[in-house]
């Protein structure tokens, strides 16, 4: 579980229903093993947009709901420690 | 009621500021004790004279519309009932808001659901109950409990809502008014909080086919904002709306009348004889691949959300937890602080089933089953026009009542499949069960047949009128 949770980037507490219940519909799923039916790739098109270049929206109003920032730039905590 | 509002406009019997000055009284009244709204558009009164200066042609001009919350409007609060979103006010308008303002609508505010839409009861809401209108001490239903309980108690004359896995069709019926799923890509999404992209759509709820049909018109057509929206031509469904009951070929597969409550079935086979009466063919037909959609519904939409919710890690938008010393810990704390247990829940399962080990036993075999379930519906619609079943194999329940979770899951099978299949399908209320709660049910057609469906419903709308229903 902590595996999982740490996959989903969630902290799991141990005393919690989820561990149960993701247990209980993972059993549950298990009636999926019966199926016996080719996969089609009939839905896999999807057309995409010409990637180019075209105005959208202002740096400030997209940071208007960033959570912690500067300048202009989002504030995250410390990635690498500096060198000793 | 849109469509009797639009005509007192066009007559000029009321006019836009008078309807949405109306509409705000009886919120400021009602909506205390309801629940429905999570924002109320401080603007409305404002917009709503813009409307007036400005008329337009459409059906919706002046006309208050809700949205659920999980449909971004600009510069109005867009929570998805999260308070990983409790602050978001969004930069721009989804393609569904644009297309509503552009028509004349008047947004009224911003409508209660389950979290991100995962849930059946509106009960997963982070910031209050919604109370079904025929009755508070029921659930409205979900996860767009929000938009058909304002619809139904006058609060709104139409709402948007989305359908993931029934999120539309299922409080409809227990509200008791009318919802349509529309075929996977004919709405776009843009602008949507995703869940579960490749089931997730936007449609309509409103208290009349005719309301549905008015809405549809508006928001459906193809954006080239949505990768996934169908290039087709623009119908106008409104205008060819007109009753095809008679020799309508209707299906009526078996397996979604297992395990119902007797009172159920005895409504919505009234609805069927109802619709034999009027002329349909009737019969009975099969779908052996229904016992598989709903653990193939949990596995791919769970396993699309833990994709969809990474964004939500604290750093470029939404909520951050306070005190985290590392990135690591800025992600876990801010998520497990922010979600609500179901979402966690459904990101757990979805992580899982995507894992290395799971992903052939889960994923793969929820999509083989999801490739069962299409072939068995294409194979109906080789026959029939329609198929014909419940909304929900189970009365409407109470607030705080709570089943074993998986028991809670299954009450899905009517709804999740036509989801998997990417099909539309609309809801129609259809009688009453034990505790004198709305029942209804379901057509389903083929892809883009939303105008079958729509004649269909209309149909049973105005001979179950004739009918006493």
């Amino acid at each position: 579980m902590e595996k999982l949770a740490s996959l989903a980037k969630l902290d799991i507490d141990n005393e919690s229903n989820l561990i149960k219940d993701i247990e209980d519909v993972i059993k549950m799923a298990g009636e999926l093993k019966d199926v016996d039916c080719e996969l089609s790739d009939e839905d896999a098109v999807i057309e995409l947009r010409c990637d180019s270049i075209k105005e959208s929206f202002e740096r400030e109003q997209m940071l208007e709901n960033a959570p912690c920032k500067d300048e202009g730039y989002i504030i995250v905590p410390t990635l690498w420690e500096e060198a000793e | 009621m849109i469509y009797e509002a639009a005509l007192l406009l066009r007559e000029g019997k009321t006019t836009p500021t008078e309807l949405t000055a109306e509409i705000l009284r009886k919120i400021e009244k009602h909506d205390k004790d309801l629940g429905g709204y999570i924002t109320i558009a401080d603007n409305a009164m404002e917009e709503a004279k813009k409307a007036e200066e400005n008329k337009k042609d459409s059906l919706l001009w002046g006309i208050p519309i809700a949205i659920k919350d999980n449909i971004c409007t600009k510069n109005l609060l867009t929570t998805a009932a999260s308070k990983m979103l409790e602050n978001f006010v969004p930069p721009y308008d989804a393609t569904v808001t644009a297309k509503l303002k552009e028509a004349g609508a008047v947004i009224i505010g911003k409508t209660n659901m389950d979290e991100f839409g995962m849930g059946a009861t509106t009960e997963n809401s982070a910031f209050k109950k919604t109370y079904n209108p025929v009755n508070y001490e029921y659930i409205p239903g979900g996860s767009s409990g929000g938009s058909c309980a304002v619809v139904k108690k006058g609060l709104a004359l139409g709402a948007i809502g989305t359908d993931t896995g029934g999120s539309i069709r299922q409080p409809a019926a227990f509200c008791g008014i009318y919802g349509l799923k529309p075929t996977y890509s004919l709405v776009s999404r843009y602008g949507l909080v995703a869940f579960a992209s490749g089931l997730d759509t936007i449609g309509p709820v409103g208290s009349s086919v005719k309301d549905l049909a008015i809405m549809l018109d508006t928001i459906a057509g193809y954006d080239p904002m949505d990768a996934t929206s169908a290039k087709k031509e623009k119908e106008c469904y409104f205008e060819n709306l007109k009753e095809n009951m008679k020799g309508l070929k209707i299906g009526v597969p078996e397996e979604f009348f297992q395990n119902m409550d007797e009172d159920i079935k005895n409504a919505v086979f009234k609805g069927i004889r109802e619709c034999k009466d009027m002329g349909a063919e009737i019969e009975e037909c099969s779908m052996p691949s229904l016992k598989y959609a709903v653990s193939s519904y949990y596995i791919i939409s769970s396993s699309e959300a833990s994709s969809n919710l990474a964004r939500y890690d604290g750093v470029r938008f939404g909520k951050r937890a306070e005190g985290a010393e590392n990135v690591e810990q800025l992600y876990r704390k801010t998520r497990s602080e922010n979600f609500g247990d179901e979402v966690k829940r459904r990101i757990l399962l979805g992580t899982y089933a995507l894992s290395k080990g799971s992903y052939d036993l889960y994923y793969l075999k929820a999509k083989a089953a999801r490739a069962a379930i299409k072939k068995d519906f294409d194979a109906l619609f080789e026959k029939y026009d329609v198929l014909l079943t419940p909304v929900s194999a189970k009365r409407v329940w109470k607030l705080g009542d709570k089943l074993h979770l998986t028991e809670e899951y299954k009450k899905d099978i009517c709804t999740v499949a036509v989801n998997l299949a990417g099909l539309p399908a609309i809801s129609i209320p259809c009688g009453e069960d034990k505790n004198n709660m709305p029942v209804g049910m379901q057509f389903i057609g083929n892809r883009f047949a939303e105008q079958t469906l729509l004649n269909a419903a209309f149909s049973f709308e105005e001979g179950g009128e004739a009918n006493g229903i």
